[in-house]
C-alpha cells in the first residue's frame, strides 16, 4: 500500500456546476445565490492564510469572489467549482501577504515599526490553539516562489491531496509531488533555525 | 512514501481515513519526524479554525458589498471584466442592497447588522412582483447550520437514507465529501444514517469524531461533547482518541467549563505527547491558566 497513489476518483459530483453556468450566462439571481454559497468558504480560506486578526480578511474574500466570477468562463471543469473558488481565495490571500511583506520592507527602510502594520494574533483562545505552528506556516508562504507556495498552501494549509492539487492547478501529479518536495526542503531549513521547531522538524536539538 | 503520507495526512485532517489507513499514517509519521512536523502544522491550522466561532456577520458584510457591486478595495487592476459580468453586476445594483439584507436575513434566520454604507432598503415593484424560484426558497448561506440539540439521530437521517443499499464506508466517505463541499447539514444527516444503519461498524464509532466536529462548528457544544464522550467510551484507546480528547476540551471550553477543559488538555498531553494536537494543547493550557478566573 505504501507508495501507491490514490485510486482514481469518481468525477466530482459538482452541485455548483450548473449554477456556475447560469452565472456565466449573466443571470443575476444565480450570481447572488452563487456568491452566498462560496463566500463563507472564501472567508475561511482567507482567514487560514492571513490569520483572523488580519485587517483585510474580508477584503480578500471579496476580491476572491469577484475574481472567481470573472474567471468562471475560463474554468474547464478541473475538480469542483468550489475547489476552484478556494484555490482562487488561496492565491488572492497569498498575494495580500506578499503585498504586506513589500510594505513592511518599505516601512522598515523609512524607519517605521514594521510590526505595527498588521497586528498579530490577539485572541488568546486562538493564540493558544494555533501555538507557534499556525503563524509560522503562514509566514513560510511568503518565502516561497509562487508555484511552490500555491502547492504547499493547498496541501498543508487547506488539506488537499496530491491528486486534488493536480486537478485544481492543472499540472501533472508528478509536478505536484516535485513542488511539494522542493517547498518542504526549503522550509525545513527555516524551521531548523527556529529553536522550538527544530526538534519537531527532525533536526538535532 | 512521502506522497502517500501527504495524502493520508490530508484525508486524516478531513477525518476521512479508514481505520487501517489511520494505523498506516501513524506508522509512517513515526518513521518520519519531518512529515510529522508538517502533519502537526496542518492540524494546528485545523485546530485554530475549529476554535474560532463562525462569523455570519462577516459573510453578510462581504455579500452586501458584492450586492452593491463595489469593486474590491484590495484589487490590483489587471484587465477589464467581461461584458457579461458587468451586465450581471449592473443587474445586481438595480436589485439593490435591500434584497441583500432581506436575503441574508432569510438565510441566517436572524437579522444581520447592515453595513454602514448600505443604502436604505426600498421595496421596489421588482421585488414585490417577481415570482420566486425554487432555488430562492432554499437557505443559501451554508454557515452555522444547526440541527436538533440531541445525540439521537434526527429525522434528517431518514432524509439521507439512500435508495440503494450503501456500505458504512461509503456513507462515511460521502459524509466527508459533503462536509468538504460545505454541506454540513447533509454531512450530519449521512453520519446519523450511518450510525442508525450500522451501529456496531467501526465507521459508526469513528463517525462520532466528525459529528462532534460538525456540531462544534455549528455552535452545538453540548451535542459535540456527547459525541466525543461516546467515542471515548466505545473506543478509549482508539486511533482517533487524541482527536476525541482535543474535541472534548474544545467543547468544554465553549461551555465555560474551564476546569474540565484543562483536565482534558492535560490528559491529551500526558497520554499522547507526540500527537499533532499536543503542542496546541500545551499552549491552550497555558492560556487558560493565564485567564482571569
Amino acid at each position: 500500500m505504501v507508495g501507491q497513489a490514490l485510486p482514481p476518483q469518481d468525477p466530482p459530483n459538482d452541485e455548483l456546476a450548473s449554477l456556475a453556468q447560469a452565472v456565466t450566462a449573466g443571470d443575476a439571481a444565480s450570481l447572488r445565490r452563487f456568491f452566498s454559497i462560496i463566500v463563507p468558504h472564501l472567508l475561511r480560506v482567507s482567514t487560514r492564510v492571513l490569520g483572523s486578526a488580519h485587517p483585510f480578511v474580508e477584503d480578500v474574500a471579496h476580491e476572491a469572489a469577484y475574481t472567481v466570477v470573472s474567471q468562471l468562463a475560463e474554468y474547464r471543469g478541473e475538480g469542483t467549482v468550489l475547489g476552484f473558488s478556494r484555490r482562487v481565495a488561496l492565491l488572492t490571500a497569498m498575494n495580500m501577504r506578499r503585498r504586506d511583506q513589500a510594505q513592511k520592507r518599505a516601512r522598515t527602510r523609512e524607519g517605521v515599526d514594521a510590526d505595527a502594520l498588521v497586528s498579530g494574533e490577539r485572541d488568546p483562545e486562538e493564540q493558544a490553539a494555533s501555538a507557534a505552528l499556525a503563524p509560522l506556516m503562514r509566514s513560510m508562504l511568503d518565502d516561497l516562489p509562487e508555484a511552490l507556495a500555491e502547492t504547499f498552501g493547498l496541501n498543508v494549509l487547506l488539506g488537499y491531496t496530491v491528486q486534488e492539487i493536480a486537478e485544481s492547478s492543472r499540472v501533472p501529479v508528478e509536478t505536484v509531488r516535485s513542488r511539494l518536495r522542493l517547498a518542504k526542503q526549503r522550509l525545513r531549513a527555516r524551521a531548523l533555525e527556529h529553536p522550538v521547531l527544530r526538534g519537531l522538524a527532525g533536526g538535532e536539538s | 512514501m512521502t506522497q502517500r503520507i501527504e495524502d493520508l495526512s490530508a484525508l486524516s485532517r478531513r477525518q476521512e481515513l479508514q481505520a487501517a489507513e489511520a494505523a498506516e499514517l501513524r506508522r509512517l509519521l513515526d518513521d518520519s519526524p519531518e512529515e510529522h512536523f508538517w502533519h502537526a502544522a496542518g492540524c494546528a491550522l485545523d485546530a485554530e479554525e475549529a476554535a474560532a466561532e463562525a462569523d455570519p456577520a462577516a459573510v453578510a458584510r462581504v455579500l452586501a458589498r458584492l450586492e452593491q457591486g463595489a469593486a474590491p478595495r484590495t484589487r490590483v487592476p489587471r484587465r477589464r471584466a467581461p461584458l457579461w459580468l458587468l451586465a450581471a453586476a449592473a443587474a445586481l445594483v438595480v436589485v439593490g442592497a435591500a434584497a441583500a439584507v432581506v436575503h441574508v436575513q432569510r438565510a441566517h434566520q436572524a437579522p444581520p447588522s447592515a453595513p454602514p454604507s448600505a443604502p436604505p432598503a426600498p421595496r421596489t415593484a421588482l421585488h414585490a412582483d417577481a415570482p420566486r424560484t425554487a432555488s430562492d426558497a432554499e437557505p443559501v448561506v451554508h454557515v452555522a447550520s444547526e440541527g436538533p440539540a440531541s445525540l439521537a439521530p434526527s429525522a434528517s437521517a431518514a432524509l439521507a437514507a439512500p435508495t440503494a443499499p450503501r456500505s458504512a464506508a461509503e456513507l462515511l466517505s460521502d459524509a466527508g465529501r459533503a462536509r468538504r463541499d460545505g454541506h454540513s447539514a447533509q454531512a450530519i444527516a449521512l453520519l446519523e444514517s450511518l450510525q442508525t444503519r450500522f451501529p456496531s461498524a467501526p465507521e459508526a464509532v469513528a463517525s462520532d469524531i466528525m459529528l462532534g466536529s460538525l456540531r462544534l462548528q455549528s455552535g452545538s457544544a453540548v451535542v459535540a461533547l456527547q459525541h466525543y464522550d461516546r467515542y471515548l467510551r466505545r473506543s478509549p484507546g482508539g486511533s482517533l482518541a487524541p482527536e476525541a480528547i482535543w474535541g472534548r476540551a474544545q467543547a468544554l471550553a465553549r461551555l465555560g467549563n474551564r476546569a474540565e477543559a484543562q483536565k482534558s488538555l492535560s490528559e491529551l498531553v500526558q497520554r499522547y505527547p507526540s500527537s499533532p494536537y499536543a503542542s496546541s494543547a500545551k499552549a491552550k493550557l497555558h492560556a487558560l491558566e493565564q485567564e482571569p478566573r
